[in-house]
């Protein structure tokens, strides 16, 4: 009656799906960054390459 | 506002009412009560969902066909329910199912499907009676814990 | 650098989160194991209407006042209560199969949740679909508004219909959540709702980010060519 695999499949799913959305987030705004520098190399270096 | 965003809100809210009250249709009425099921008269062959309390003292199992015989209540009317299969963990007499599937002619309700009803209560085992034989939460309790 | 911090503060949560959820409490005394799931699909579904919360109310600040920056709120926290809505489900479903005995069923309760889950997803995808801005923005409030109005019927549907989902444990006006929870459980749980509530603010401050910087791109583009 342990049940474990079903609490890690929840586990897995739960935190895999997280960090690919918070990897994704990460990458677009990069991109969206890097496109913006293209034509407005001043302008990308002022907002944020922190993430 | 321009009225061309309103009729296109208007189209989007009925699309989506209609498809909430179609797909409601079925999810109101989720299951009947063997009450309800004796007062109207159901054609054998229906798709049925019966739910109410596994009557305590009901239950016989073959374990070697897998075959589960039990009555289902409402309190009032109860139905006879053959099922085969594998009941879920939380299946128990005394406690809420949700039956699917058919009535036969003799009146015995031919289960394809048992869910078990779950109550929104959570506790550890009692101290001493944890039957996996893992640690048991309740800790020894400290002094002015 | 606060989010950051809110990253950081979020991390650690999460980790003492797991470590609460997975080792610290004990099985429940009916479900087992599988109950740690309860861990992870309460907080997600409480961060999920917190999502569309926020779409409600920046929808109508958008439609009221018309400012780039309420619609770009809205449309950040409705792609993040898509990801926990359909995880809400997913999660669901694997505690469902063990404990009620299948994946999913169509109660009130999982259809309603399903048809949140279309409704944000058509939201996202109809916001994808219209070129411009003010339009796509305008749609969007109207069905955010519309959206959001299903959770009520969520919350109640245990109550006026017949459900195999239980009733709440959390948010109900008649009962405290440690009548139901043991205290055991309800430390794990607490624990993990305020590591999901900080993953959900870091989340969308990069979301808002986001959509900041897009707008910026697509200011720039216009003003490049007029």
């Amino acid at each position: 009656m342990g049940h474990w695999g079903f609490v890690f499949l929840a586990y897995g799913i739960v935190w895999c799906s997280i960090l690919i959305y918070t990897m994704l987030l990460k990458r677009r705004i990069q991109r969206a960054t890097a496109a913006r520098g293209k034509t407005h190399p001043a302008a990308s270096e002022a907002d944020g390459h922190e993430a | 506002m321009k009225p061309r965003y309103l009729i296109g809100g208007l189209i989007i809210v009925g699309g989506l009412s209609y498809l909430i009250y179609g797909a409601m249709q079925e999810a109101v009425v989720y299951f009947v009560t063997p009450t309800e099921l004796r007062s109207e008269t159901t054609p054998p062959d229906r798709f049925l969902r019966v739910g109410g309390m596994v009557l305590p003292g009901s239950l016989e199992k073959d374990l070697d066909r897998r075959t589960f015989r039990f009555r289902i209540t409402d309190g009032q009317e109860s139905l006879a329910v053959r099922f085969q299969g594998v009941p879920p963990d939380l299946f128990s007499e005394g406690k809420g199912a949700v039956v699917e599937g058919r009535l036969d002619e003799d009146g015995v309700f031919k289960a394809s499907t048992v869910m078990a009803k779950h109550a929104e209560e959570y506790s550890p085992h009692p101290e001493g009676e944890d039957p996996a034989g893992k640690r048991s939460f309740v800790p020894a309790r400290p002094a002015g814990g | 650098m606060a989010r950051r911090i809110l990253g950081t503060l979020a991390l650690i949560l999460i980790v003492t989160g797991l470590y609460w959820g997975l080792v610290e409490a004990p099985p429940d005394a009916r479900q087992g194991e599988t109950q740690r799931i309860m861990y992870l699909h309460i907080p997600s579904i409480l961060v999920a209407y917190l999502s569309f919360f926020i779409v409600f109310v920046g929808s109508c600040l958008y439609l009221w006042k018309g400012e780039r920056r309420d619609d770009n709120l809205a449309h950040s926290a409705a792609e993040i209560g898509v990801l926990f809505t359909a995880l809400t489900i997913v999660e669901g479903s694997i505690w469902g199969k063990p404990t009620w005995g299948v994946w999913w069923t169509w109660d009130a309760r999982l259809t309603l949740t399903a048809i949140l889950l279309l409704i944000f997803t058509g939201y996202l995808l109809l916001r994808s679909l219209i070129e411009d801005q003010r339009r796509a923005a305008v749609s969007g409030a109207i069905l955010g508004i519309i959206g959001f109005l299903d959770i009520p019927l969520i919350h109640m549907s245990v109550y006026w219909w017949r459900t195999l989902h239980q009733p709440p444990s959390i948010l109900r006006p008649d009962k405290a959540p440690w009548d139901n929870i043991d205290p055991a459980m309800l430390w794990p749980l607490g624990i993990n709702f305020v590591a999901f509530l900080l993953l959900f603010f870091y989340l969308l401050s990069l979301r808002i980010h986001l959509g900041e910087v897009e707008e910026q791109a697509r200011r720039d583009r216009l003003h490049d060519t007029a």
